[in-house]
């Protein structure tokens, strides 16, 4: 283990191990039926979400359900209305300095243009407590680590907003803090930046940190987190980890491989002449997937496969991917916002 | 209180090094001295001029007029500083005129100038040059033909020529402020400068640093900074530690104007700045210090007030109306200040310098104009404290709720309910 830590690149240091027996017993984040109206509009309505320590976690939805809402609450940006938050065990709306061991990136970036990028990085860290000196050094190792270190003296309005975004989280991590919150963090990145994004929570993860991130990019939450919390129109959808989550919702959704010499075409065209047998099928090749009509099982799909004589090369029940799971429980939002972007 | 600290410096820093300061800070009393300096320059190199005098009046006129041209001027109340070289023809006009233009035009002599034989009767003298635009030039040789003049018609009327200078000498006003104090010596003309300069540099510093501070706590708020900032900062610390940053960065300008204006003098003293000038300078340390005090407390008043407006604006524009309505107090004194000077004891004087929001500009112009009874100048100044408090008081909790909300402008309702949200 002591090995594989070593080879890793350098980021953050290794010294710190939150995790602890006793503070295991306390979640990193626990949001307790907490509601939120402006004005006629309810943004976040009765929600419930408990964040053990040491995870990554997702928090989903699609625009306007919420998410921004939330961590802005739990940041004591804005006052919520109802329930209680509780970070790292402590109310963070009761100025108890909990908020400065958190990382905190905003949806929208805040950054002084006028300032030099090392600069702006080094107050920021100063405000949550660290040396001058100390926060200069670590800096410029992460400047270094983003593809930045050429920038260090630069004014940071003169930066690309990807740029801008890779320092802004810079200045959320420098100060080594136990819980990371990032608001839509790849929002705005490129692949090759977001990929060094990806590997830098995953570090955190593996020092022991929590983080926290909210996202509609299914395809990154389902590869980094451990948990998710689907949320819409302000209310929770579900939650739960990924493995659960998937196992519970797999649905009637089956993958059949033919063999090279049985005729795709045939056999899908037999199975969907079968009565009551499937709601929808598609073939690609040698391989159909298809949802079984409600009251139709396995067997009844196994036998019209027989019927049809094909040659079977495996058979399986198809997990459904997490953007399956979001389109069915935050379906009509989702669509919605995709004809608005 | 850390962290008001490196707010503070961070805010200080982004003030002092921007050019806009370092100019300001730099030229502004460049170019305020330059308007006094430059043309006194000016006027000394040029101060040489050749003319041609043709006299074809009686002879004592043209020495009478020569003498008082080149006259010693220490005890004059013109100030005027050219020698004149004066070549004397004889023989009329005609007789010389043509060569007389040659040499202008060649550049030998700058002009000539014609006392007439008639010159009882008409009143006038005949001046022609290549530049006749100096109006020193031209007061000088009005001011020297008058008295050659009017020493001829007295010489008339029976009175001796040498009486003249006694029997014209003009009266000079001797003002002067009764005070307590007999080692404190000034003139009007000196209260005027010293007020003048009290209520511009209050007024200067208060609107370019307050509104700058305006705009920092706008560009905080619409670029999310303080979104991060109150996760490690409290706003009331934040807003202390910006507004302490502007107050320093107005604290330095203005002594660095000071220090320029007071090296300054000392380098140019001698003979270069009229006396009203220096004597501004000679304040009584106990005035100074109410004067600084007037300048901080209303700056720091102005402050809290501006970064609450700011807080309170989502844009530019909006930006943009409001300030105009925060500079209007300031304005306010500024509109009155000849009637605070010419009647310092009025109602009108009195009042405005007794409300906190125009007492930091209506104050030193009052104490520069008459000598007040101490009382009121400390009341002045405790009304300035108290108001300073409470302006602090209300502008922190609108600014607390000012720099996270978006969304439109808050209406006087919203604003009262920002006020007393605990």
């Amino acid at each position: 283990m002591q090995e594989q830590l070593s080879e890793r690149p350098k980021g953050f240091s290794r010294h710190r191990n939150f995790r602890s027996d006793r503070q295991l017993m306390i979640h990193a984040l626990n949001i307790d039926k907490v509601s939120k109206r402006f004005d006629a509009h309810v943004a976040v309505d009765d929600l419930s979400i408990a964040i053990p320590r040491g995870v990554i976690y997702g928090i989903l939805g699609p625009n306007g359900a919420g998410k921004t809402t939330t961590i802005r609450m739990v940041m004591n940006i804005i006052a919520r209305d109802a329930g209680n938050i509780s970070v790292l065990g402590k109310d963070p709306a009761a100025g108890n300095g909990v908020l400065r061991s958190i990382g905190y990136l905003p949806e929208e970036r805040g950054l002084y243009k006028k300032m030099k990028v090392l600069d702006v990085i080094v107050f920021f860290a100063q405000l949550k407590g660290m040396r001058e000196s100390t926060a200069r050094t670590s800096a410029l190792a992460w400047l270094d680590k983003m593809g930045l270190a050429g920038w260090a003296q630069t004014k940071v309005e003169t930066l690309s907003k990807g740029m801008q975004q890779k320092v802004q989280f810079i200045a959320t991590v420098l100060h080594e803090p136990e819980l990371l919150i990032l608001d839509e963090p790849t929002s705005g990145l490129d692949p090759v930046n977001q990929e060094v994004l990806r590997q830098t929570i995953l570090d955190a993860k593996q020092q022991g940190r929590t983080v926290i991130f909210s996202t509609h990019n299914m395809e990154q939450a389902e590869q980094m987190c451990d948990s998710v919390c689907i949320i819409a129109g302000g209310k929770k959808v579900l939650d739960g980890e990924l493995k659960d989550l998937r196992r519970k919702h797999a649905g009637q959704r089956y993958g059949i491989e033919l063999e090279p010499d049985a005729n795709a075409e045939l056999v899908a065209a037999s199975l969907q002449r079968t009565p009551n047998l499937l709601h929808s099928l598609q073939r690609t090749d040698q391989r159909i997937e298809f949802d079984l009509a409600a009251g139709a099982s396995t067997r009844d799909a196994l036998k019209a496969l027989a019927e049809a004589d094909a040659h079977i090369a495996s058979f399986i029940h198809l997990q459904p991917s997490l953007r399956d799971i979001f389109v069915r429980y935050a379906g009509g939002a989702a669509i919605a916002e995709r004809h608005t972007a | 209180m850390n962290e008001m600290w490196i707010i503070f410096r961070r805010e200080f820093k982004a003030r002092v090094a921007t050019k806009a300061f370092i100019i300001g800070t730099l030229l502004f009393p460049l170019i305020i001295g330059s308007f006094i300096v430059v043309p006194i320059l000016v006027g000394g190199r040029a101060s040489e001029r050749t003319f041609a005098l043709i006299n074809e009046a009686p002879a004592g006129m043209a020495d009478r007029f020569v003498e008082t041209l080149n006259r010693d001027r220490k005890n004059d109340s013109r100030t005027g500083t050219t020698h004149y070289r004066i070549e004397r023809l004889t023989g009329a006009l005609a007789t010389h005129e043509a060569e007389l233009n040659r040499r202008v035009l060649a550049k030998q002599i700058d002009g000539y100038v014609v006392l007439p034989a008639d010159i009882l009767a008409t009143n006038e003298i005949v001046y022609r040059a290549r530049n006749i635009s100096s109006m020193a030039v031209n007061g000088d040789l009005q001011f020297a033909a008058n008295r050659a003049v009017q020493a001829e018609r007295l010489g008339e009327a029976g009175i001796a020529p040498d009486k003249l200078t006694e029997i014209i000498k003009p009266v000079q006003v001797n003002s002067g402020p009764v005070t307590k104090d007999s080692a404190h010596k000034g003139s009007a003309t000196s209260s005027f400068f010293m007020a003048y300069g009290i209520a511009f540099l209050v007024y200067f510093t208060t609107i370019t640093q307050g509104i700058g501070l305006l705009r920092s706590v706008l560009e905080e708020k619409t670029n999310r900074i303080s979104e991060v900032m109150v996760s490690s900062v409290r706003p009331g610390y934040l807003m202390a530690g910006k507004i302490i940053g502007a107050g320093s960065a107005a604290i330095l300008q203005v002594f660095t104007w000071i220090a320029i204006l007071v090296i300054g003098v000392i380098i140019l003293s001698q003979g270069f700045f009229p006396p009203e000038v220096i004597n501004a300078l000679n304040v009584a340390p106990l005035d100074m210090l109410a004067f600084f005090l007037f300048f901080l407390l209303g700056f720091f008043l102005y402050a809290a007030m501006y970064a609450a407006m700011g807080s309170m604006v989502n844009s530019e524009q909006e930006a943009q109306s409001i300030q105009s309505l925060g500079i209007l107090p300031l304005i306010l004194p500024m509109m009155f200040m000849v009637k605070i000077i010419n009647d310092p004891l009025g109602p009108t004087a009195t009042w405005l310098s007794m409300i906190p929001f125009t007492a930091p500009i209506a104050m030193p112009l009052r104490m520069a104009s008459e000598t007040l009874p101490a009382s009121q100048i400390v009341g002045s100044l405790a009304l300035l404290a108290l108001g300073m408090v409470a302006v602090i008081w209300v502008a922190g909790r609108i600014y607390r709720i000012g720099i996270l909300s978006t969304g439109k402008k808050p209406n006087l309702a919203e604003l009262m309910k920002w006020i007393k949200a605990s």
